[in-house]
């Protein structure tokens, strides 16, 4: 495996995609992000499939940022597909989203997401919550062992 | 206490009475020498001094008879003296010994006047009078036993009596006629005294009684006095024995028979009667059909009404004219058949009602008939059927708004971010070219972002609040309290509040629901204490029986409170304060939605309990809610 720790940002809402990435950008991490539109292309550019088919299956982002409002395939059921296979089983996820509701925590938990993060309507409260996320995911946790 | 009924009381009280005036009599006639009352009828026996003496005796039980204990007990130690004195005269009398006892009192008077001592039969019946008294109540004997021995008395007290009325003195004997006429009171005051006394059942109401109370007394005055006449007219020697007996037994049948013919005449139309007014003012349709013809042969009110015709144009009718569907029906001639569904009938307008219908075979004046009750049901049905559509409307209904909840809570904060988000970048990339007052501007667009998704977050809580299905624990109210308290600390460290509570209030309800009602308060208070120095939040429990409690509930719902000593608020709009987005204080001196008590009152009220505030402009607020065990949901 290469050393570069890239994040998956899967995003259909352009502005939220230009927030998320200034708010990373805001908290001084410098990785890679890889932006995805829908749930459809998480899929393909996780399992290397449709129009990421050339890409190398075994390079695998450090920590995925999902939404669950996505157009084609839903954020829980791309959530659920990753778990069922394999090589990504075990990939961290973290659910972004502006759902509160019960349903949403609950469903997201029980298929396995690593964390769960309201987005902030407030841009200095999402920059923090950047930071810590970043802090988090991409210097403090270990990942998993590559299967 | 076994079940004596009220005629069966009075009627032991008044023999009682009776006994006792004619033993006082007696015992008067040997004491002022009075013949005539100790005789009645000059020439006959008199009634022995000590005969009269037990029978006073015996009434005087007898009238205690269903008493206290301490009466009973005074009359069970009469009874048996009374059960002494009567053994041992009727064993002088069969020659055991010889104690002289009829002259025991006023021996003198005794002695001279002849025909008086205390009869073989008077002591008998004392002494079974005596044994069945103390009988009474007696577990070990079935509770009827003593009515053998009370009609034991009442045979001999009777026989004595048809002697002296007869004139037969080998029938009375030695025994007075007031002693007879006292013993057959005793009798029938005794069978009084027994509990379920179901001789005498007659005297309390009941369907049959009419004919009994007749009949009885009727029936044993003609027989005596017919007796009685033809006696004397055998005595006379207007006829013979034999032919005096045809004429006692012809006018008696007669007499019995026309008697019986009146009773059971007069009994059966009440209760016709009784039966008619039933079947009349019954609030259900029903009538009575021929199995044959088909044709009604009685119908009630209600049916006429229900369906709309008059009784001569329904009586003309038969049920296939109302219901034609019937018929097929009929002819399984199965009860079953008819029962336990609904059917379409038809009314006299051409309307047609649904109805639930009960079937009966009976005999009716000889026909063979059915007995039909039918419930119209139709508008039962229709309201069923408008309750489930409401039903499954309101489903409907419930399911988009959450849908439509989940979207706003989604949709909504998203242009919010973009809002607040660019703004912000605005700000800080372009700084250069905004002067002071355009900065301000992007700030006060901030803060109205950040505020609308304040209040799209209390909206969302409001509403979840009434949607989410209610799971009661039992929990401690100060847990909760300590933990909103914590977060407001934490968030601002400056502020110095005391929190006065218990160490445990322990209450039912759905913990996340409780969470949100609890932090929702404190937040209120904390806020409104802001001014204040030292700021205080009291949180307890109060006695709802204790005057402050307005709030009227079960006892076993107590009445919580959460006070401060804040700014208060005026009483005149206490009314406002639940109401979704009404403030008493702006934003501007106070942040807020104006959503957080409407949500208090919601969690509330799905606890079943109920809410209110009292307050005083400058002088603190108290919010009083409860939260009954088993409240509606």
């Amino acid at each position: 495996m290469l050393g570069k720790k890239t994040i998956l940002l899967v995003e259909d809402n352009p502005d939220d995609e230009l927030l998320t990435l200034r708010a990373l950008k805001k908290s001084k991490i410098h990785n890679e992000v890889v932006v995805v539109r829908d749930g459809a292309e998480a899929l393909d550019y996780l399992f290397a499939t449709g129009s990421f088919s050339d890409r190398d299956p075994t390079q695998l982002p450090q920590v995925i940022l999902l939404d669950l409002n996505l157009p084609k395939v839903g954020g829980l059921e791309v959530l659920e597909r990753l778990r069922a296979h394999p090589p990504t089983s075990l990939l961290p996820v973290v659910i972004l989203t502006s759902s509160l509701e019960e349903i949403d925590l609950l469903r997201g938990y029980q298929l396995g997401a690593n964390s769960y993060v309201r987005k902030p309507v407030d841009f200095d409260q999402f920059v923090n919550a950047a930071r810590h996320l970043g802090l988090f995911w991409l210097v403090l946790n270990e990942p998993p062992p590559r299967v | 206490m076994p079940v004596v009924n009220q005629g069966l009381l009075a009627l032991h009280r008044w023999t009682a009475i009776c006994v006792a005036i004619l033993g006082l009599g007696g015992a008067l006639g040997w004491g002022l020498n009075l013949s005539w009352l100790r005789t009645v009828l000059p020439g006959e026996v008199a009634m022995n001094p000590l005969s009269a003496l037990c029978l006073v005796i015996a009434a005087l039980s007898l009238y205690h008879g269903s008493r206290a204990r301490v009466a009973r007990l005074a009359g069970r130690v009469g009874m048996t003296v009374v059960l002494a004195l009567a053994l041992a005269r009727g064993l002088e009398h069969l020659g055991l010994w010889q104690l002289g006892m009829d002259r025991w009192l006023f021996p003198s008077r005794v002695a001279s006047s002849g025909n008086a001592e205390m009869a073989f039969t008077t002591c008998l019946a004392l002494v079974l009078f005596a044994g069945g008294y103390l009988l009474l109540g007696q577990e070990w004997l079935p509770p009827g036993a003593p009515l053998i021995p009370f009609i034991g008395v009442g045979t001999l007290g009777l026989t004595g009596v048809m002697g002296h009325l007869y004139s037969l003195s080998i029938v009375h004997g030695p025994m007075a006629i007031h002693t007879s006429l006292a013993l057959l009171l005793l009798g029938t005051g005794g069978i009084g005294l027994v509990p379920r006394g179901r001789l005498l059942n007659f005297l309390s109401d009941g369907p049959v009684n009419p004919i009994t109370k007749r009949l009885l007394p009727t029936l044993s005055i003609v027989f005596i006095g017919a007796g009685w006449l033809l006696m004397l007219g055998w005595r006379r020697g207007y006829a013979s024995a034999p032919s005096s007996l045809v004429a006692f037994a012809a006018p008696t049948l007669i007499a019995l028979g026309v008697l019986i013919l009146m009773s059971t005449n007069a009994w059966v139309r009440r209760s016709e009667q009784r039966f008619q007014l039933l079947f009349h003012t019954l609030p259900v349709s029903s009538w009575v059909y021929d199995r044959r013809s088909l044709r009604f042969l009685a119908v009630n009110r209600c049916a006429l009404s229900t369906y709309g015709y008059t009784a001569e144009e329904m009586t003309s009718m038969t049920i296939g004219d109302v219901h034609p569907q019937l018929l097929a029906a009929l002819e399984e001639d199965e009860p079953s058949s008819l029962s336990g569904r609904t059917w379409r009938h038809r009314k006299g307008d051409g309307t047609v009602i649904e109805v639930e219908m009960s079937s009966h075979p009976l005999d009716f004046d000889g026909h063979p008939a059915r007995l039909v009750l039918a419930r119209d049901v139709t508008l039962e049905r229709r309201n069923a059927l408008e309750l489930a559509k409401y039903a499954s409307d309101l489903e409907t209904l419930n399911r988009e708004l959450d849908a439509f909840s989940y979207s706003v809570s989604h949709d909504l904060r998203a242009p919010l971010r973009s809002i607040d988000g660019f703004s912000q970048a605005l700000l800080e990339d372009y700084s250069d070219s905004l002067d002071a007052v355009g900065k301000s501007y992007l700030e006060r667009v901030r803060a109205a972002a950040q505020r609308m998704a304040a209040l799209i977050d209390d909206l969302l809580n409001l509403s979840r609040v009434s949607r989410a299905a209610l799971k009661r624990r039992t929990i401690n109210l100060c847990a909760l309290v300590d933990a909103a308290v914590t977060e407001l600390r934490t968030a601002d460290p400056t502020r110095e509040v005391t929190i006065e509570m218990p160490p445990n209030i322990e209450v039912t309800g759905d913990p996340s629901l409780l969470k949100i009602l609890i932090t929702n308060l404190i937040e209120n208070a904390w806020k409104y204490t802001g001014s204040v120095s030292p700021a205080r939040i009291e949180v307890g429990v109060i006695d709802c029986n204790a005057s402050e409690g307005q709030i009227q509930e079960s006892p076993d719902s107590p009445t919580y409170f959460v006070r401060d000593n804040g700014i208060g608020f005026d009483m005149v709009h206490a009314n406002k304060l639940f109401t979704p987005f009404q403030r008493l204080h702006s934003s501007r001196d106070f942040p807020g939605t104006g959503i957080g008590l409407a949500t208090v009152q919601r969690i509330v009220h799905r606890h079943g309990g109920r809410v209110r505030a009292e307050g005083k402009v400058n002088d603190g607020a108290t919010f009083f809610f409860t939260l009954p065990k088993k409240g509606s949901d």
